[in-house]
């Protein structure tokens, strides 16, 4: 039960300086308890829905990359 | 016996009524069809004339509901030179079947006088057992009313013996004599009947019955063994009435008690009713001339409709098995007739409409024989006496199952966990086989739910609620739970966003051993209606002999106590199991979750990695291990679930 697997852990909305929305999905290294707590023990790293790659500046700024796109999380 | 009734003098003529029963049966044609009375009140005099006479009519056929001392036994087996036709195959009758000299007629009984009254089943003669008349030339049909006034509207003959034992019951009991062609005097005493004793299994049985019997409502026995044991166990109700095809002694004693009033009863008020009993003296002395019974008809007692019409209505009857799906037999088992449908269709149709009404079948869970009455189907042989469609409550000595508006695989595992321990794990193979239940199906645990382990428990302001453990065929509601929980609440729960649990993730949580992974839930409303309102279970590491704690608790709920109540069960079951302790892991945002795991019992630590406290607390040696875990403010009030406690 307790085997080091990743798993989509959240999801959430960014949008971007022109208003467009992003759905933004959180993945996680981590275990599963016996209780269904997941416990992360490694980073995480997010991926839009078609997979692109996101790398989190901070808790409410993002940034896509490969355009060099910044995102925000909706106020 | 206050029988002055019967010392009155008449105000006319009986005499020439008065014959022997030999001559009373003389006049009975061959062919003809003779209807005995019900019970205790079988005319045995008469009975026995007819079976001595030298120059015996042919081609008799006998028509009753059920004897009780009618015919002469040699060897247990009765002996009877005549073919009987019978509406429920009881020890008299069960012999006969075997020389061909019984007719099983399957019918509700409260359809018989339609039957009757259309000429369906044409009736020739009728023979009953009566009170002696009063001054008006009235007798009562005395233990029982029954089909009695609805074969007398219909036999040709009607020939009585007049008894001065025979109790007068009020109701509709009363027959002029004018109806009578012939009389025969009797002076003996009315046939008694005691049920044998029942062992510790169907006690068992009583007491869950017992246990979901409220105050204020109406009861139908039967005459099953185990029904009437369960009146034993409501000598702490209040108000209660009864609304009975058949009485038995033990209403007298709830009677006396002060128990049964019948207060609240919709119909008849403050008045026992029923169609006719079966008991001892002490009975038949009670009911004599005691305006609180009435003997009614049985189409009367027993139609659907009347039944409904008593709010909390509760029938009980016994079955001999039931399938995984939920289809009683109640008549045929293993292709020998036994019993019948009697009225158990029609209470249970009744009580299920009524108000607040609880149609119980209740059977142990296994035969003398050690084999399971719960089947993964019927086999041949085996009637279907109850529609699955109309089965709501089963009880085993192994506890509860409510199967009305359930799906088959809900019924399926239902019964299954009240099936016995020895035969759960083949009953669930069989269910897989049968598609009943999802391949991956399992039942962690092995040993029956157990009712001692159940608390009631008062929250803060007041409510009560059940903690109980969690069952296999608790997964559909705990799903529900799930659903009520806001996104922060399953965030803080599971630490990660989850839309929805997985059967397998919620077999999980409630499909669990009760050794090392134990399952508590807090629910509310009555067993039919239960809602999930807290869920709380622990996870032993056996290296560490400590214990993973986690919960969820309705939105609504909350701040209310329910977490604090399923911590406090799931420590005393820890502790009576010697887990050294509990370990939480909890979000650092999760306020009321950090403060009911430092106030768990015994000494607590707490570290913190990133966003998650894990909190262990140790407990204190037994010897301190009763110290409430709570100020006492806060300490949820617990009792043992009296309701449902089994003392064995």
């Amino acid at each position: 039960m307790e085997n080091r697997k990743a798993h989509q852990v959240d999801e959430f909305k960014l949008v971007d300086g022109h208003g467009r929305e992003y759905s933004v999905f959180e993945y996680q290294e981590g275990i599963e308890k016996q209780s269904l707590k997941w416990i992360k023990v490694g980073p995480s790293w997010f991926r839009l829905s078609d997979g692109t790659a996101v790398d989190k500046i901070d808790d409410d700024t993002f940034k896509i990359p490969t355009i060099g796109r910044v995102l925000h999380r909706e106020p | 016996m206050p029988m002055a009734s019967a010392k009155q003098s008449l105000a006319f003529d009986i005499g020439p009524k008065f014959v022997s029963a030999e001559r009373a049966v003389s006049s009975i044609r061959a062919g003809s069809r003779i209807y005995i009375g019900t019970g205790c009140a079988a005319p045995r005099s008469l009975l026995a004339a007819l079976e001595t006479m030298e120059l015996r009519p042919a081609d008799l056929e006998f028509v009753n509901f059920l004897t009780t001392s009618a015919l002469s036994q040699i060897d247990g087996v009765s002996r009877t030179h005549y073919h009987h036709r019978a509406f429920f195959v009881g020890s008299e009758m069960r012999g006969l079947a075997a020389s061909g000299q019984l007719d099983y007629v399957p019918i509700s009984l409260e359809e018989v006088p339609r039957l009757l009254v259309s000429g369906r089943m044409p009736i020739d003669v009728a023979l009953l057992q009566v009170s002696p008349p009063d001054a008006r030339g009235f007798v009562s049909l005395g233990v029982s009313v029954g089909l009695a006034p609805a074969i007398l509207s219909v036999a040709r003959t009607a020939i009585a013996e007049v008894n001065p034992a025979m109790p007068r019951t009020h109701g509709e009991s009363f027959v002029h004599l004018d109806r009578f062609d012939a009389l025969v005097k009797v002076d003996a005493p009315v046939a008694e009947y005691v049920h044998p004793k029942i062992g510790e299994i169907a006690e068992r049985v009583a007491r869950y019955i017992a246990s979901i019997i409220d105050d204020g409502s109406t009861l139908q026995i039967g005459l099953g063994r185990v029904p009437n044991e369960a009146l034993r166990y409501l000598k702490d109700r209040r108000d209660l009435g009864i609304h009975s095809d058949v009485i038995t002694d033990g209403v007298v004693d709830l009677v006396e008690a002060g128990v049964v009033t019948g207060r609240n009863k919709s119909r008849h008020r403050d008045r026992i009713v029923a169609s006719y009993c079966l008991g001892t003296r002490r009975l038949y002395d009670f009911i004599d001339d005691n305006p609180g019974f009435e003997f009614l008809p049985i189409d009367q007692v027993c139609h659907p409709w009347e039944v409904s019409n008593q709010t909390r209505m509760v029938s009980i009857t016994q079955a001999f098995a039931i399938d995984l799906t939920g289809q009683a037999c109640v008549d045929q088992l293993e292709s020998e007739f036994y019993g019948g449908v009697s009225t158990q269709v029609g209470f249970i149709r009744g009580a299920a409409r009524s108000q607040d009404g609880k149609p119980i079948v209740c059977l142990s869970s296994t035969t003398e024989d050690g084999a399971s009455r719960i089947k993964p189907l019927l086999e041949a042989g085996d009637a279907v006496g109850i529609a699955r469609s109309d089965m709501h409550y089963v009880i085993t000595e192994y506890g509860i199952a409510y199967l009305f508006g359930k799906s088959i695989r809900e019924r399926a595992l239902a019964l299954i966990e009240i099936a016995h321990p020895r035969w759960r794990e083949e009953l669930l193979k069989a269910a897989r086989k049968l598609g009943y239940v999802r391949a991956d199906q399992y039942l962690a645990s092995q040993v029956a739910y157990s009712v001692d382990e159940e608390r009631i428990v008062t929250l803060k302001k007041g409510a009560k609620v059940r903690v109980r453990p969690a069952r296999a065929s608790d997964a559909g509601a705990l799903q529900g739970l799930f659903h009520r929980l806001s996104d922060d609440d399953v965030f803080t729960r599971f630490f990660r966003r989850v839309r929805s649990l997985s059967y397998r993730e919620l077999q999980t949580l409630c499909n669990v051993n009760h050794e090392t992974d134990v399952a508590f839930l807090a629910v509310t409303g009555p067993l039919e209606n239960e809602k999930i309102i807290g869920s709380g279970c622990y996870f032993l590491n056996p290296t560490t002999n400590l214990a993973e704690v986690a919960f969820m608790v309705a939105p609504e709920f909350q701040g209310t106590g329910v977490g604090t109540a399923l911590q406090a069960r799931l420590q005393e079951y820890a502790i009576s199991r010697n887990v050294r302790g509990f370990v939480f892991e909890i979000l650092s945002c999760n306020r009321s979750m950090l403060r009911l795991a430092t106030h768990a019992q015994g000494s607590v630590t707490t570290s913190r990695e990133e966003d998650v406290v894990h909190v262990t607390a140790l407990f204190p040696d037994s010897s301190s291990t009763s110290r409430s875990p709570l100020p006492d403010s806060q300490d949820p009030q617990t009792r043992q679930g009296a309701d449902y406690q089994l003392a064995d």
